[in-house]
């Protein structure tokens, strides 16, 4: 059975098909649509039909980064290089021999130069000649050895050493076709078969099938048709028998060269019309006096079909027989000049094609194995050939003509992630992470009466008692301090020794605490304030909080008012110092500078608990009352080496005591007074209770109650709840 | 306290509601509370403006700009344009003249803190542990070495703990054996300071509330 290639994909379909099978391209003319001319607007056309065309490479065919190269058996792939290609590699060295009854041709250009074959090739010449007799069928060789017989087709049409094959005529009637031999002249029947396809412009337009120029259906592996009578013939065949009268044989010969050279090379009938840009080209032709095809009338082949090898892409019968004006004017002149060394010995026609002439490093760029194989075997032997450059040799790399050809995908190379199971399972986990962090989670609602909300209120009523009822009653049931702490009673003798601090001497006390905490420090200051007080010590209160000037006055009010000291008279708020340790090292440096006006507004240091005062050192003693560890070492840190030996003391909160006692022990301190505990010791100490001595006994019992909750709480999570308390495990989920 | 309508009732009444609204917290988050902490945050908000105003600016730089002598006014320049650049960091457009400003200042902080630092707190306290085994003028001198000892232990082991040096090792890894024990005994000195320090805070607030229910107890003795 005949068969059909399709022009798109290349695979051969079975006669009588309308669309290719594999791609779905039809086979039948577009009826004035698949033209494309000048000055059409480009109209899109659905592509997805060639997705199909190239066929998917599987994973094994990716080369991948870091991959050793494989050296590969190209043997198998001498199938898909052309036939030109073949010859030269049969007959290297030696030109083709002419006919016996043709004047021998001049010598190609091509074959006057030596022809160097790489490596790639060198492998494929033990197979030429089995490739040879595969590739060249029956009825092929039968007829070439016909055409020879007649001179009519140049010797150089078939391969030189190609097997002589039996003629037609030689075949025995026993293995002709039925019908082949009731029509008695087989030379006949093969100009009609042959001449068939291009007699009819209009058959033209639809693809030649090769396997029509082969009546006797040898090469093939479909079962031979059976003869038909005249009368049986189909109509087709019918129209086609008359026109074999006509024409010639060696217009045949020249439609049946290898490569299709001629397959559907427009003919014209007598008395039908010709197009204008094929006549001009013939005409062309003619007047240059083309041998291309030696042997045929050169009026009837025009010029760009004798021109090249890219003639049967050119004039493939899935493109419409209309040519725009530009081409027709325009081919003939870019047809390569005529000549006899134009052609090679295979019967192509040379023209720019000098592979032998390439640089090697470009031939080494050639994809030779890798396009080569990716083509299946016979697909290429339809597909056009690229006669110049880097892909000279080469089938079916680029496109017949703009949106046609080979459709083919970049190779895909695999985006999947080479990571290990670790890493998988870890990145697993953190997507489960991520996908759980969008979940929204209800959260329960707390309940008025939960069982942690009465366990709050059992604690905070526990607490408020212990506090609350020493208080109201008044009661004082907690001993007394047994001893004083040491930094306690440093701070005591610093204040009692009229060396250090003499009677009337100006003593500069730093505010620096929140109101927070003002319960604290208040009571922890009072009883050291009120001792230096009983010197006549004229105080300068500055502080680094902006509350600390409210604060300090409201220490003079509540706790030194027994004292009865004023404002501007006794005392002297210097007010706030901005800029924290910088403003604490500007007052060290020039104090007057950085504090010169009281928050009222008058001139601080013209006030007379400032007289004589101008610097850090005229200070006779620097008290610092702060609950900030941070504040308390600003204080140490840039003042201290501008006091001139002066004495430092410290009252501080008690949850500032850890940072800050290392001064105490270097000895940049020289007393400290710590929390409440530490004014109820100089209360005590000094035998003037005040507010240390007021709240010690609910301290005490807050303390003691404190104590207890938390020991309850330990025992309660140690026994009470064993299984709240499992050890902590790291588990992997799957 | 007198029952008659006074600046002090008034002052000591809403100090008694504050505090009240403040320790609501106890039935949980509530309006009351959250009205509390808004009064709290605004009113020291606008104690600091003001305080910045007539403390800082007032007086140290329009004043003298207003009715300082010419030496004044040219040095109150200076900090009126770097404060106006400082200004401009208010507009992401033209936040970048303020850099100037931002860089004196830290640069500035930067300076007296690193000075203040090893000057005042790194080579006295390394003076004073050196000082830790000398019995000179100590009462007691195995008191005085005791003590010397266990403050030395402590310094180096949590020294010890805070090296993060470690040899890699095919196991990962790995500290030196020596280290790794001083560090696990610096753990326990560790734990020690961060005892003493919840304690301290544990303290302080405790006083905190007595001086609070002893006033709530005070305001209302004195109405009754």
């Amino acid at each position: 059975m005949a068969e059909i290639a399709c022009p798109t994909c290349g695979k051969t379909n079975p006669d009588g098909v309308a669309a290719c099978q594999f791609c779905g391209t039809s086979f039948q003319p577009a009826p004035g649509g698949a033209a494309i001319h000048p000055g059409e607007k480009p109209v899109k056309k659905a592509t997805a039909e060639f997705e199909g065309v190239r066929p998917k490479p599987s994973d094994d065919d990716l080369i991948r980064p870091g991959d050793p190269p494989v050296k590969k058996k190209t043997s198998e792939l001498e199938q898909a290089l052309p036939s030109w290609l073949k010859n030269l590699r049969g007959h290297p060295d030696q030109p083709p021999e002419p006919a016996p009854d043709e004047p021998p041709a001049p010598a190609p250009a091509g074959e006057a130069e030596r022809v160097e074959f790489p490596d790639w090739l060198a492998g494929l010449e033990d197979d030429k000649t089995r490739v040879e007799e595969e590739q060249v069928p029956d009825w092929l060789a039968n007829l070439r050895g016909r055409m020879q017989e007649e001179g009519e087709v140049p010797p150089a049409a078939s391969p030189p050493d190609t097997p002589a094959a039996p003629a037609v005529d030689d075949l025995p009637r026993e293995e002709m076709p039925g019908w082949l031999s009731r029509l008695g002249d087989g030379e006949a029947v093969l100009k009609d078969a042959v001449a068939r396809p291009a007699i009819h412009p209009d058959e033209n337009a639809r693809p030649l099938p090769r396997e029509n120029t082969s009546p006797t259906g040898a090469g093939t592996d479909q079962p031979v048709p059976e003869a038909r009578l005249p009368g049986e013939e189909p109509d087709w065949l019918s129209r086609l028998q008359p026109e074999a009268d006509y024409l010639p044989l060696e217009t045949a010969g020249e439609a049946l060269m290898p490569g299709g050279g001629l397959a559907g090379t427009p003919t014209a009938r007598p008395g039908e019309e010709i197009p204008d840009w094929l006549a001009a080209a013939a005409g062309v032709a003619a007047a240059e006096g083309s041998p291309a095809s030696p042997g045929g009338p050169a009026g009837v082949t025009p010029a760009l079909i004798a021109g090249g090898e890219e003639s049967p892409a050119r004039t493939d019968s899935s493109l419409p027989l209309e040519s725009p004006d530009w081409l027709s004017t325009i081919k003939p002149e870019q047809a390569p000049a005529p000549g006899p060394a134009a052609e090679t010995g295979d019967g192509q026609v040379d023209g720019s094609l000098e592979p032998a002439q390439l640089p090697t490093w470009v031939q080494a760029m050639r994809p030779v194995e890798s396009v080569v194989a990716a083509a299946p075997l016979g697909e290429s032997e339809e597909l056009p050939a690229e006669e110049q450059g880097p892909l000279a040799g080469l089938r079916g790399v680029l496109p017949a003509a703009p949106g046609m050809g080979a459709f083919r995908k970049p190779p895909a190379y695999s985006i999947k992630l080479q990571a290990s199971e670790d890493q998988a399972r870890n990145a697993a986990q953190l997507e489960r992470l991520v996908a759980g962090e969008g979940q929204r989670s209800e959260l329960p609602e707390p309940s008025l009466l939960g069982p942690a909300r009465i366990l709050r209120w059992v604690v905070a009523l526990l607490l408020l008692l212990a506090v609350l009822l020493p208080v109201a009653s008044g009661m004082q049931v907690a001993p007394d301090l047994s001893g004083y702490p040491p930094e306690m009673v440093a701070a005591r003798n610093v204040v009692q020794d009229p060396a250090l601090v003499p009677v009337n001497a100006p003593v500069l006390i730093a505010f620096d605490y929140e109101p927070a905490l003002a319960g604290e420090l208040e009571a922890a200051a009072a009883p050291l304030i009120d001792n230096l007080l009983f010197t006549g010590a004229r105080l300068a209160l500055v502080s680094t909080i902006p509350s600390g000037p409210a604060l300090a006055e409201r220490f003079m009010l509540e706790t030194q008012s027994f004292h009865q000291y004023t404002g501007g008279e006794e005392y002297v708020n210097l007010g706030y110092l901005a800029g924290g340790p910088a403003g604490i090292l500007d007052f060290a440096i020039d104090p007057p500078a950085a504090a010169p006006v009281t928050p009222g507004g008058a001139d601080a240091w013209s006030l007379p608990p400032l007289a004589g005062v101008r610097e850090l050192g005229d200070f006779t003693l620097l008290i610092i009352v702060t609950d900030s560890a941070d504040t308390g070492r600003a204080w140490i840190e840039q003042a201290s080496s501008h006091l001139q030996g002066r004495p430092v003391l410290m009252v501080i909160s008690a949850q500032a005591e850890p940072m800050l006692r290392p001064y105490y022990e270097s000895g940049q301190v020289q007393g400290l007074v710590t929390g409440l505990a530490g004014g109820k010791a100089y209360e005590q100490s000094i035998q003037r209770p005040g507010l240390g001595t007021a709240y010690w006994t609910a301290f005490s019992a807050g303390l003691f109650i404190s104590v207890l909750i938390i020991l309850a709480g330990g025992i309660w999570s140690l026994a009470g709840e064993p299984g709240s308390r499992k050890p902590y495990r790291v588990t992997e989920k799957p | 306290m007198s029952t008659a309508l006074s600046p002090d009732l008034v002052t000591a009444a809403a100090s008694f509601l504050l505090t009240v609204m403040v320790l609501s917290y106890l039935v949980g988050d509530n309006p009351l509370f959250r009205l509390a902490v808004h009064i709290f945050v605004g009113v020291s908000a606008g104690y600091a403006g003001a305080v910045a105003w007539y403390q800082v600016l007032w007086p140290k730089l329009f004043q003298p700009l207003a009715a300082g002598g010419t030496g004044e006014r040219l040095l109150s320049i200076i900090p009126l344009g770097l404060g106006i650049l400082l200004l401009a960091k208010l507009s992401p457009r033209s936040a970048r003249l303020g850099n100037p400003a931002m860089a004196y200042l830290v640069g500035v902080a930067a300076a007296v803190a690193v000075g203040g630092a090893v000057l005042g707190t790194l080579f006295p306290q390394v003076e004073a542990s050196t000082r830790l085994l000398d019995v000179t003028g100590a009462a007691s001198a195995p008191e005085k070495l005791f003590e010397g000892s266990i403050v030395l232990v402590g310094t180096i082991t949590t020294l010890a703990y805070f090296h993060f040096g470690a040899r890699n090792t095919a196991a990962g890894p790995r500290r030196n054996r020596l280290v790794e024990l001083l560090g696990l005994v610096g753990q326990v000195f560790i734990a020690f300071a961060f005892g003493a320090l919840f304690a301290g805070v544990y303290a302080s607030a405790m006083t905190a509330l007595i001086e609070r229910v002893s006033f709530i107890w005070n305001f209302l003795a004195g109405l009754f």
